[in-house]
C-alpha cells in the first residue's frame, strides 16, 4: 500500500470517527477508527481491532484517504493467541456450518470460506 | 471515587478501564496525557453533581468533546475525563424563528445533516466535520464565513453551562463561556441561530505576482456583497488548476460573481473545502494557524513559499493555515517566531490550550484570571490550560 494511505500518516485528526457505525452506537472514542489508528501507529495489537464492521466509511470520511488495516491486525491478534470469544465462535461457526451464525446444515467443505480464513 | 462518579451519571458512563484511558490520553497531536478516569454525562444534573464532587473533592476535571484539539486542550494527565460525546441530541429546531437548540457534544456535520431536511444550515464551518458545537463555542470559531457572518459568538443566542463549582448557568451572557477554552466550565447546551442555506456565486482570480494578488484582495476586503475571501498559494492552486501562481477566491452571496450557475458553483465551493484533504493528500501533516495584518501577510506568503510550507487562509480576516511536512516538524517553531515577529500571532484560531499558551497578551491573561475567580476559584477545570492559575 502507498505508504501515504498507511498509519503513518495518519495525524489523528478524528474525521474517520464521523460515519463508523461502532462510535455511533456506542458513543466513546474507544470503539471508533481513529482509536484503531492510535494503536496501528504505535504497532499495538489489541482486540479493540475486532471491534469494526469493515464498512470502509473510515476511509471515504479521512482527508487523508488513509486505511486501517483492521483484518490484518486481527489475524496476527488470532495467530498469538488472542481472539474474542465471539470470533472464535463466528469462525468455529464459519467451519462446522459455512455461516457466521452456526445455522445448521449439511456440512461441506467450503474452499472460499476457509482461503479467506487462513 | 470510582464508585461515587458512578453513582452520578452511572457504571455505563463511568470507566477506569485502561484501554479507555488510552483512547483518551490522546487529541490531535502526538502529545499523550493519561486520565485515570473517563465520565460520560448525559444530563446537565448528571455535570452538576460531577462538578459539585469534584470541586469539593479538588478532582481535576479535563473537558472533551471531540478531541479534535490541536493544542491538547482536551488532554489531562491524571485527570477526569468529562467527555460530552454523549450529550449529542439536537433538541429543538425551530425554523419560522431560525433557531436550534442542541446538547453541546452535537457535532457540526451532525448538526447541519438535520437542518439541511429544513433547507437551513448553520452557517459557521469549521474544517474538522466532527468538532462539537461546545467546542467550536469554546474557540470562538472563526470560518471563512466569518469574513461576512462573524466569529461564532455571533449566531450563539443562549448558552447553558455549569461552572467549576457546580453552578448552573443558562444565560444570554455569552461571554462568561465563549471563546473561554473550557476554563470557566462544561457547556452543556446552546441556543443558535440558524440560516437558509446560501446559494453562492464565485469570482476565481489568479496572479503569478504576489503584489497583484494582495492588491485584488484589497478591493475586495471591504466590499459588502463578498461572503468569504479565501487564499490559496501556489501549491493549493493547484486545485483550481492553476500553476505556479497563487489563488484568490471570492465568494458572493448573490449573483455578482461569474461562476454562478449551480453545478459550477457547487464545484467551485468543493475545491475550496477540499483544501485541507489535497494538503494531506500531498503528506503534509502538521498545521498551524497564523492570524496578521494583510501588510504583513506579503512576508508570511513569501515565507512559507521559501520554507515549502504549503498556505491558505481566510486573507480578508488575516487568519491563515500552514501545512507543514512530517519531516518539516522543527519548521513549526520557527514559523510561530517569524509570524510574531511581524507583529502576528499563532493561537486565533486553534486556541491557545497548552501548546500556545505562552502566546497570551497580559491583559488577556488578567481577564482569564478573573473569570477562574469568578466561576472555577479551585482551579479544577481544564488546569494548566491557557493561563496558570493559583
Amino acid at each position: 500500500m502507498d505508504k501515504n494511505r498507511t498509519t503513518e500518516n495518519c495525524n489523528l485528526c478524528g474525521a474517520c470517527n464521523l460515519n463508523c457505525p461502532v462510535h455511533a452506537i456506542l458513543k466513546k472514542e474507544t470503539a471508533g477508527p481513529r482509536f484503531k489508528a492510535f494503536l496501528e501507529k504505535k504497532k499495538s495489537l489489541k482486540e479493540i481491532f475486532f471491534l469494526c464492521t469493515e464498512c470502509g466509511s473510515c476511509v471515504q470520511d479521512c482527508p487523508a484517504n488513509i486505511e486501517i488495516d483492521c483484518l490484518k491486525a486481527r489475524k496476527e491478534l488470532v495467530q498469538q493467541g488472542h481472539e474474542t470469544k465471539n470470533n472464535k465462535v463466528m469462525r468455529d461457526n464459519i467451519k462446522d456450518a459455512g455461516n457466521p451464525f452456526g445455522i445448521s446444515g449439511p456440512k461441506q467443505k467450503n474452499q472460499k470460506i476457509n482461503r479467506y480464513y487462513t | 471515587m470510582l464508585k461515587k462518579f458512578s453513582d452520578f451519571v452511572g457504571s455505563k458512563n463511568t470507566s477506569d478501564f485502561p484501554i479507555d484511558l488510552e483512547a483518551y490520553s490522546y487529541a490531535s497531536s502526538e502529545v499523550e496525557l493519561k486520565p485515570f478516569m473517563v465520565l460520560w454525562p448525559e444530563s446537565v444534573d448528571q455535570v452538576r453533581r460531577i462538578m459539585l464532587y469534584a470541586n469539593q473533592s479538588r478532582t481535576p476535571i479535563t473537558i472533551r468533546g471531540s478531541g479534535t484539539s490541536l493544542v491538547d486542550s482536551t488532554l489531562g494527565e491524571n485527570s477526569v475525563i468529562l467527555s460530552s460525546e454523549r450529550m449529542n441530541k439536537i433538541l429543538k429546531i425551530d425554523v419560522s424563528n431560525k433557531m436550534v437548540e442542541v446538547e453541546a457534544g452535537v457535532r457540526i456535520s451532525d448538526l447541519n445533516r438535520g437542518l439541511a431536511a429544513f433547507k437551513m444550515a448553520f452557517p459557521i464551518s469549521p474544517v474538522n466535520p466532527v468538532a462539537t458545537i461546545g467546542g467550536m463555542i469554546a474557540l470562538n470559531l472563526v470560518s471563512k464565513e466569518s469574513h461576512s457572518l462573524g466569529r461564532m459568538e455571533k449566531w450563539v443566542e443562549e448558552i447553558e453551562f455549569v461552572d467549576g463549582t457546580g453552578k448552573h448557568f443558562y444565560t444570554s451572557k455569552k461571554a462568561a463561556a465563549v471563546g473561554k477554552e473550557g476554563l470557566s466550565g462544561f457547556i452543556t447546551k446552546a441556543k443558535l441561530r440558524i440560516a437558509e442555506q446560501q446559494m453562492l456565486s464565485f469570482d476565481i482570480f489568479n496572479a503569478e505576482q504576489l503584489s497583484e494578488l494582495l492588491k485584488k484582495v484589497r478591493q475586495l476586503e471591504n466590499d459588502l456583497d463578498v461572503y468569504f475571501l479565501e487564499f490559496f498559494d501556489k501549491k493549493f492552486s493547484e486545485i483550481f488548476g492553476f500553476f505556479n501562481s497563487y489563488c484568490l477566491v471570492a465568494a458572493y452571496a448573490s449573483l455578482k460573481g461569474k461562476n454562478r450557475i449551480l453545478p459550477e458553483s457547487s464545484a467551485i465551493l468543493k475545491k475550496v473545502e477540499s483544501a485541507h484533504s489535497s494538503a494531506r493528500l500531498k503528506g503534509y501533516y502538521y498545521l498551524q494557524d497564523a492570524s496578521l495584518s494583510l501588510e504583513k501577510s506579503y512576508d508570511l506568503i513569501q515565507w512559507c513559499e521559501k520554507n515549502n510550507v504549503a498556505l491558505q487562509g481566510h486573507i480578508g480576516l488575516g487568519f491563515f493555515y500552514a501545512y507543514f511536512l512530517k519531516e518539516d516538524e522543527g519548521l513549526v517553531l520557527n514559523f510561530r517566531s517569524f509570524v510574531k515577529s511581524l507583529g502576528g500571532q499563532s493561537g486565533k484560531l486553534f486556541g491557545h490550550g497548552v501548546k500556545n499558551a505562552g502566546l497570551i497578551g497580559s491583559e488577556e491573561k488578567k481577564l482569564l484570571v478573573k473569570l477562574k475567580d469568578e466561576y472555577d476559584y479551585n482551579n479544577i477545570i481544564n488546569a494548566g490550560k491557557l493561563i496558570n492559575y493559583r
